[in-house]
């Protein structure tokens, strides 16, 4: 649905050239949710800009939906962009318009007629669950109200493509998961691909089936999220994990271990499924002179799938912990020896 | 008794002057009227286009808002009373006189135009890029952008801007009766000034005072209907 091919955006002013994008390569499949994470000034609105053109790539090409849109212009172009839903971090609205207006504007604009603007305004405005705000001005909505009001502009002319620059990024948490349900909700309903950027690991692993990570203008790496999260390879990708799943042991438990006198080794399982490591534990512990001691547990929602990961300590002799960690790989629990020195 | 005769005096006096009076405030407001309207015609799309031809705007063209920048800056910078003398070829070259109702609207159009096409600029320099980039994004047009947005979301900067153009013609249309052009401002002159006659400056005056009043009145309880 979006295919970019070794994009590269420079923009040139008198302080001299900044490249924002160097090389991207990127493809989202049709009724994919697919995210780009990156820290600030990474390049992700430079990305997601040059998608729908509000930004010229300096070289590269951007398909979507078929249509190479680094070569449209004028007409070609805008009527390519009405397929393209695009919402802002700070959604953008016609101040001086209704919440009903601000949505007709986007059907005015190609000029449909009155009965179906107001028959599609009033259905769309009950999809974002703003019905009953429909004569009120954005300056008496809530962030989340607005950001609802500019979905429903963005879906007012059949997209087949979402963009969502930050979407979230000015909402409070509770508010954030109200607009990643929603997002959820249209992308299911409708069918409609999304492209997001965000900063925020947390509306990755909340609604995305896909991840890249973007540093310095170059994505460092991508796959499922599930995959990310279970065997991140980028040190950036381990700190955005991190920013939502405790990696490390407390000073406190570390301390402690350390006293004690015994042989063992920290590991790190990561399973899928949340019973997945349990009976697997129960059985090493049967079979092998081996004590497992849990440290830390965690466990997260991934989209819909559920992601766990324990850190236990295995006290024994150093064959036998040899032999439980074979045990734990063979069962496909992702075990990983943690070293505290 | 004297105070009676004094009262009785005014009012005699009033009532003399009312139909001159009565008649400058007609060529005034008829003046403003004409020379507001067609200085809007000229001086709104004016500053529309020196918004969206600047750099990074959305039909970016450096020359053009460099040049009407300037050409702006340099009718501005003429006072008016000097510029209602130094444009009079010109003025004759378009309506046939420098004098009278039409020899006044010519000079009036070309000192509030370019004051026009700036208080344009200026509001909708206040619309918020990132509204414009929504718009851009949704496949709006130019015009579009124009209508829809700019022009939209400044109604009420753009009401207060009018009010003012107004008032300011009606100091620019006072001098304009100076070259002929009747109204309030030439009534005052010839009778206050000339004639020593001061109470029909002072009348003049109150008249004055009143129509800036009332234009600002209606002015600022429109704008703020409209301002949500
Ligand atoms: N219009 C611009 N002109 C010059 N430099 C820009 C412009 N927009 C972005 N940049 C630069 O490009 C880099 C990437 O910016 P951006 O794409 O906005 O990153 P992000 O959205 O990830 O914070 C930054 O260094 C930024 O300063
Ligand atoms: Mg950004």
């Amino acid at each position: 649905m979006i295919e970019i091919t070794n994009l590269y955006k420079t923009y040139h002013s008198t302080e001299g050239n900044v490249e924002a994008l160097k090389g991207i390569n990127l493809k989202v499949e049709k009724g994919e949710i697919f995210g780009v994470i990156g820290f600030s000034g990474a390049g992700k609105s430079s990305l997601i800009r040059c998608v729908n053109m509000l930004e010229k790539p300096t070289s590269g090409s951007v398909v979507v939906n078929g249509l190479e849109m680094t070569q449209l212009t004028g007409q070609n172009l805008r009527n390519a962009r009405k397929k393209i839903g695009m919402i802002f971090q700070h959604f953008n609205l016609l101040e001086s318009c209704t919440v009903f207006e601000n949505v007709a504007v986007a059907l005015e604009l190609s000029n449909t007629p009155k009965q179906v603007i107001t028959e599609k305004v009033n259905n769309l405005l009950s999809i974002v669950g703003l019905a009953d705000k429909k004569n009120n001005y954005p300056s008496q909505l809530s962030g989340g109200q607005k950001q609802r009001v500019a979905i429903a502009r963005a879906l007012a002319n059949d997209i087949e493509v979402l963009l969502c620059d930050e979407a979230t990024s000015a909402l409070d948490p509770q508010t954030t998961n109200a607009i990643l349900d929603l997002l959820l909700d249209i992308n299911k309903k409708f069918q409609i691909t999304i492209l997001l950027i965000t900063h925020e690991m947390h509306v990755i692993k909340k609604i995305c089936d896909k991840v890249a990570v973007i540093e310095n203008g170059q994505i460092i790496e991508e796959d499922t999220v599930l995959n990310v999260f279970t065997n991140p390879k980028n040190q950036t990708t381990k700190n955005f994990i991190k920013s939502i799943m405790e990696e490390d042991l407390p000073e406190s438990v570390l301390k402690k271990l350390q006293k004690e006198d015994r042989n063992s080794n920290i590991l790190k399982l990561t399973f899928v499924g949340c019973n997945a490591a349990q009976p697997v534990l129960a059985r090493i512990a049967k079979e092998l002179p081996v004590w497992p001691n849990i440290l830390s547990g965690n466990i997260i929602q991934i989209k819909d799938q559920t992601l766990g990961r324990l850190i236990i300590e295995l006290a024994g002799d150093s064959n036998s912990i040899e032999a439980g960690i074979q045990i734990l790989k063979e069962q496909n629990v992702l075990t990983e020896v943690l070293n505290y020195d | 008794m004297i105070e009676a005769s004094l009262w009785q005096r005014i009012w005699l006096r009033v009532l003399e002057i009312t139909p001159q009076l009565s008649k400058a405030t007609y060529e005034t407001i008829l003046m403003v009227i004409i020379a507001l309207s067609i200085a809007a015609v000229i001086g709104i799309p004016l500053g529309v286009l020196l918004v969206i031809t600047r750099p990074g705007h959305i039909l970016e063209k450096k020359w053009f808002y460099k040049i009407a920048n300037m050409l702006i800056n340099m009718i501005r910078a003429i006072p008016f009373i000097i510029l209602l003398f130094a444009i009079m070829p010109f003025t004759r070259m378009i309506v046939g006189t420098t004098i009278q109702l039409k020899g006044a609207i010519v000079p009036l159009v070309v000192f509030t135009a370019p004051f026009i096409a700036r208080v344009t600029e200026s509001a909708l320099l206040e619309v918020n890029k990132g509204i414009i980039e929504a718009f851009l994004a949704m496949g709006a047009s130019p015009w579009q952008i124009i209508t829809k947005v700019l022009l939209k979301e400044t109604r009420p900067t753009m009401i207060l801007g009018m009010t003012i153009s107004a008032i300011s013609l009606i100091g620019a249309s006072a001098m304009a009766g100076v070259v002929g052009g009747g109204g309030l401002g030439d009534l005052a002159i010839r009778y206050g000034y000339q004639r020593y006659e001061g109470d029909v400056m002072l009348l003049t005056l109150i008249v004055l005072i009143i129509m800036v009043q009332g234009i600002q009145t209606v002015g600022n309880s429109i704008a703020k209907r409209l301002k949500k």
